[in-house]
């Protein structure tokens, strides 16, 4: 465990897969919440998977931000040709993520409502908007994150 | 039906939950002394705000589930309500990136 968490390019690398994996959690229940009667137990999976790779990320980036980002990657980028990349890009991502765990967990909780009444509620429309704007979120962040990644690089 | 209450529950919380983070981040920003709290309470500020949107959240489910219980919502109410949390969290990333953006520029 210690060597993953000292091993920088790995954290980061995991802090991505996990989040690409709630991201493509969340659109694939997105299609389900298209089908006219929705596949409960497909549904369940791909919400799921959505909402433990958002919390694998949150756990990953956040360990990686609090011991890493702040003493090695943000003075270069404050420092360099793009310091808004750190002082918009980041500081925005970093917040806005703490939306997606508690916004994935609502729309996993309805999934595990009574079939039946999940169909008799009709909630599936407010649910799709929640659950693309769920994953239009995380496709942000991502963004965001190409951007300060980018700017660490090529901008210092 | 239960199931749908803690749902229902866990909608209004991640509303609760997102604007504190909204208001945890701006306050933060602006006042020096409240994040320096912030700060001292895990070490890091964005580490105490995150564990204060999961508490929010959490303990908002357990008091909305109590109140739900008591209650009993209707199909408008549970559609709106996740619509509403849709919107909220909408807001909640224009706000905190347009209050980043101007912060930069210094408007």
């Amino acid at each position: 465990m210690e060597w993953l968490l000292m091993n920088k390019p790995l954290l980061i690398g995991l802090h991505l897969g996990a989040a690409i994996l709630g991201i493509d959690g969340f659109l694939w229940l997105l299609g389900e919440l298209f089908a006219e009667r929705v596949h409960v137990t497909r549904a369940r999976i791909a919400g799921l998977i959505g909402l433990f790779g958002f919390i694998g990320s949150w756990l990953l980036g956040g360990y990686y931000y609090l011991n890493y980002y702040g003493s090695l990657v943000k003075p270069g980028i404050v420092a360099g040709t793009a310091p808004w990349a750190h002082k918009i890009a980041m500081e925005a991502k970093e917040h806005i993520f703490l939306f997606l765990v508690p916004m994935a967990f609502v729309a996993v909780a309805f999934l595990f409502v009574d079939p039946i009444m999940f169909e008799s509620l009709r909630v599936k429309k407010g649910l799709r908007f929640l659950t693309a704007t769920i994953a239009i979120l995380g496709l942000v962040i991502g963004a965001m994150g190409y951007i300060i990644s980018a700017a660490a690089r090529w901008a210092v | 039906m239960n199931k749908i209450k803690f749902a229902l529950s866990a909608t209004y919380a991640s509303i609760l939950s997102i604007v504190v983070a909204v208001f945890l981040t701006i306050t933060a920003e602006l006042s020096t002394p409240f994040k320096d709290i912030l700060k001292s309470l895990s070490g890091h500020h964005w580490r105490t705000k995150s564990y204060l949107v999961l508490i929010t959240f959490i303990l908002g489910a357990f008091v909305f589930l109590i109140l739900t219980l008591r209650s009993n919502p209707s199909e408008k109410t549970i559609r709106l309500a996740t619509i509403a949390t849709t919107i909220v969290a909408l807001l909640g990333a224009i706000v905190i990136t347009g209050f980043y953006i101007l912060h930069f520029i210094n408007i």
